[in-house]
């Protein structure tokens, strides 16, 4: 290994390692939803977050944010939310001169990591505020396109459909999150440890490791990592067996999905496969990363038809019967 | 030695070992299972007997299908992709060499992966062929050894019926039973002793025949028809044995008056004729001429050489030359005449030992054409059986143009076509006589010589001497019944044409159905005569 790469991915690893050890010294457990969220920012992605309220999913946005060195805002959103109130808006001011000016007062969406908090109380009218931003990194208001700051990275949090007064994230909004992680309940023990941490007088205090320089120097490090042709066939073998307009659709995605994973599922597939390979101090990409990611990469990309959704199907049902349908490639 | 070469180098030495390990447990599988049906024909071998044919085209038939389901098996070579992938599942290397060979194939400027193929090149320098892909013996392999073991010891099966493979043998299209092939056995040496003195091939052409008919090359009809054509050539030339006995007899009873060839005449009653030859030189050589001995001789030989038999002649001609020469009292001419009147008796007893060879051999064949016949399906041949009835009892056919009581009666061989189509009726039930059935397997019991005779002799009813009051006493009844079962004449005191020779030749055969035309002949004998 030459010293160049190998002091990236040294370089990789340590931080990698540093930021998720600074979180995990606020959240307990979790590895996997830390080590998503991590994934999706260094990804130059974004990651939804769901699970029922309680959980500390607000929490593991907001530690991460004071782990990174980087301009943090925060959306609560509620039905009454407008997509002004997230992108920003021109307002009437008067200049020195006495003139009246229009002038643009940027909206929370303006940071560096914005935790988008219970995305789906808001209508999607407003939901629909994040599109541009989240896409394209920049935000048009009027005619005037505002470009945002690099890294920018979003951080949702949702709660369950069922739960009551929550909208369903448009597909285009969904399709735009690196990740969809499930924040289960802690396990007995885990909770133990939560409690000592929060119902005590000191709590724990987290360090700034990462910067932006450092974020976007660690996404390009990501980019480096090389995939052979077939482990990126594999992964978009995986993608069209979703689809159920294809003859290689997978029986399950026949029958119960309505729309299978976009071409944004592939790439984030094989993003997430690059930063997977690099934590396991590999220089390329395995059939082992694609499918160790591909559920919180599809999951939410995936979506159910009328049968699917009377059935009560979870489409990471469907997406492990699809990895475990097709082989890997020699 | 580069990165890439490092790694193609693990794939190709991979390729081959796992090569070389896929084609041996496939080829034991194969062999294991094909090797079932070789076992099966053995198996049905043991009970439907395959002809050499059969079994050879079985089992080239076996060759081809084992070989092209082996090669079916075997087809295909895995590519290095295919053995970097198993490779990769082998040493838990999440796909680094897959990887590797692919970036060999495709070829990138990137630091990145010339960092991935270092580090593949790294790992498969420590990888252990060996350990990845151990040679080993498969289990099937056991089986497929288990199951030669089992074809070839079946073959070595010590079962009276099994032919051993292993050793190119196999059943024979047509099978001798054990009494044919002694018949045949003894017609061939019978025939090698005879071709010493006329150097003929009949017992090269038996051995033929029988070899053709067992391989199948030959039908058994056109085995019969061969072997007729063997008995005809051996038929062909013959001597009037007969006629020559009966004048060897007169020659003997002419010369027996002589008293200095009294011996020679004993000699030649006894058919010792090379003792004859001895004792005629020795009386030539021993003659003083002119004396009443010399004029008893002369006249004696005149005699034996007046109406020379056929056969005869040569003889007669010397006898008559020697008597001759007596009358001119040229001693050295009698005694060049007696000598060769001895070598002619010397020819004569070695022709006589030739036909009575050729007789015998051509009776053993006869026999076993009989018994082909009868295993055919049908019965011996009218002609045949008219042919062995007229050779058993004058010895040859010819003898009918001999002496007139030697000649087959008309009736005689009427009996003889009559129980050569009996035969046919003894076909219909074969359980009659003892012969070989069709389809018999061993041949434990003799051929029929035609159908049994049929006795039409009439018992003489004998006057009992029993008490004054008539009535006999119950000793005297049971003796009364013995007797009038039983045949005065017993019937090795039956009068018989056959010369002495022929009868010897008749003793000689121990097989007891060698008999039957004798005990025939006796019965004929004693049948009652119809009243002219």
């Amino acid at each position: 290994m030459s010293t160049a790469v190998d002091r990236e991915i040294e370089d990789f690893q340590s931080l990698f390692g540093l930021a998720k050890k600074e979180v995990a010294k606020v959240i307990v457990g979790y590895g996997d939803i830390i080590d998503g969220v991590i994934m999706s920012m260094l990804a130059n992605g974004h990651v939804l977050l769901e699970g029922v309220p309680g959980l500390g999913k607000t929490r593991l946005v907001s530690t991460l944010a004071d782990v990174v060195h980087l301009k943090f805002s925060r959306i609560q959103f509620t039905p009454d939310l407008m997509p002004a109130d997230i992108t920003g808006t021109n307002v009437v001011q008067e200049s020195t001169e006495g003139e009246k000016i229009l002038e643009f007062q940027p909206g929370p969406i303006f940071a560096n990591v914005v935790l988008a908090d219970e995305v789906n109380r808001a209508t999607p009218k407003t939901q629909s505020a994040l599109l541009e931003a989240m896409e394209e990194n920049s935000v048009t208001v009027g005619k005037r396109t505002y470009k945002l700051d690099a890294p920018f990275f979003v951080l949702a949090t949702q709660n369950p459909l069922e739960m009551e007064g929550t909208y369903p994230l448009p597909e285009a909004q969904l399709d735009r999150f690196f990740m969809k992680l499930r924040v289960d309940y802690p396990t007995a023990e885990g909770l133990s440890v939560i409690l000592n941490r929060t119902t005590q007088l000191e709590t724990p205090k987290v360090s700034r490791v990462l910067n932006g320089a450092q974020i976007l120097g660690m996404r390009k490090t990501v980019r480096a990592v090389p995939i052979a042709r077939p482990v990126q066939e594999y992964a978009i073998r995986i993608m069209m067996a979703t689809h159920p307009e294809l003859p290689s659709a997978h029986a399950l995605a026949k029958r119960f999905v309505r729309c299978g994973a976009s071409p944004r599922g592939s790439q984030a597939m094989v993003i997430g496969g690059k930063i997977r390979a690099l934590l396991n101090n590999r220089v390329y990409v395995s059939c082992d990363d694609i499918r160790a990611v591909a559920l919180a990469t599809l999951r939410h990309r995936v979506l159910l038809n009328f049968e699917g959704e009377a059935e009560r199907i979870d489409t990471d049902s469907i997406i492990t019967a699809i990895l475990d349908s097709i082989p890997e490639p020699n | 030695m580069s990165d890439r070469d490092l790694i193609v180098g693990l794939l190709k030495r991979a390729e081959r070992r796992s090569r070389a390990n896929r084609v041996l447990k496939n080829l034991a599988a194969a062999a294991s299972i094909s090797l079932l049906i070789p076992i099966a024909f053995k198996l049905l071998d043991l009970v439907f007997l395959f002809r050499g044919r059969t079994v050879v085209l079985v089992f080239t038939i076996w060759g081809i299908g084992s070989l092209a389901y082996l090669f079916w098996r075997i087809r295909g070579r895995e590519t290095l992709a295919d053995v970097a992938a198993r490779l990769d599942r082998k040493a838990e290397l999440h796909d680094q060499i897959k990887t590797a060979y692919w970036f060999i194939r495709h070829p990138q400027d990137s630091e990145w992966v010339a960092a991935q193929l270092r580090s593949a090149a790294h790992r498969t320098a420590a990888m252990d062929l060996n350990q990845l892909y151990p040679r080993f013996v498969p289990k099937s392999s056991y089986v497929a050894a288990g199951l030669a073991l089992l074809l070839i010891g079946l073959n070595f099966a010590p079962l009276p019926w099994n032919h051993n493979w292993v050793y190119l043998d196999a059943a024979p299209a047509f099978a001798f039973t054990d009494a044919e092939q002694a018949l045949l056995k003894e017609a061939q040496a019978l025939l090698k002793k005879a071709a010493a003195q006329d150097k003929s091939q009949l017992a090269d052409k038996v051995e033929e025949i029988a070899k053709e008919l067992q391989q199948g090359d030959i039908s058994v009809t056109d085995a019969i028809n061969q072997l007729k054509e063997i008995e005809q050539e051996l038929d062909e030339g013959n001597l009037d044995l007969a006629s020559i006995d009966q004048g060897l007899e007169e020659i003997a009873q002419n010369l027996g008056q002589s008293q200095r060839l009294e011996s020679v005449a004993d000699s030649i009653s006894q058919h010792k004729l090379q003792q004859a030859a001895d004792q005629i030189r020795r009386a030539g050589d021993q003659l003083q001429m002119g004396s009443a001995e010399a004029k008893q001789m002369k006249a004696k030989l005149q005699e034996a050489a007046e109406n020379p038999r056929p056969g005869l002649e040569e003889l007669s001609k010397d006898l008559d030359d020697a008597a001759d020469a007596l009358n001119a009292g040229d001693e050295k001419a009698v005694q060049e005449a007696l000598k060769k009147s001895a070598e002619e008796f010397e020819k004569l007893a070695q022709k006589m030992e030739g036909q009575q060879l050729k007789n015998q051999a051509g009776q053993r064949l006869q026999n076993v054409q009989a018994s082909l016949e009868q295993r055919q399906g049908g019965s011996p041949s009218p002609g045949g059986q008219t042919k062995q009835a007229q050779t058993q009892s004058s010895g040859k056919p010819q003898q009918a143009g001999g002496n007139s009581s030697q000649q087959s009666s008309p009736s005689e061989s009427a009996d003889a076509t009559e129980s050569g189509a009996a035969g046919e009726n003894d076909a219909d039930n074969p359980q009659d006589g003892g012969g070989l059935m069709p389809g018999a397997r061993v041949g434990t019991d003799a051929p029929l010589f035609g159908a049994p005779t049929k006795l039409d002799v009439e018992l003489q009813q004998e006057q009992l001497t029993g008490q004054p009051d008539g009535a006999p006493t119950k000793e005297e009844k049971d003796e009364g019944e013995s007797q009038q079962a039983r045949s005065k004449l017993d019937y090795r005191n039956a009068p018989s044409d056959l010369s002495p020779a022929q009868k010897d030749l008749l003793n000689q055969d121990r097989l007891p159905w060698e008999y039957r035309q004798l005990i025939k002949q006796y019965f004929e004998t004693i049948r009652t005569q119809p009243k002219k």
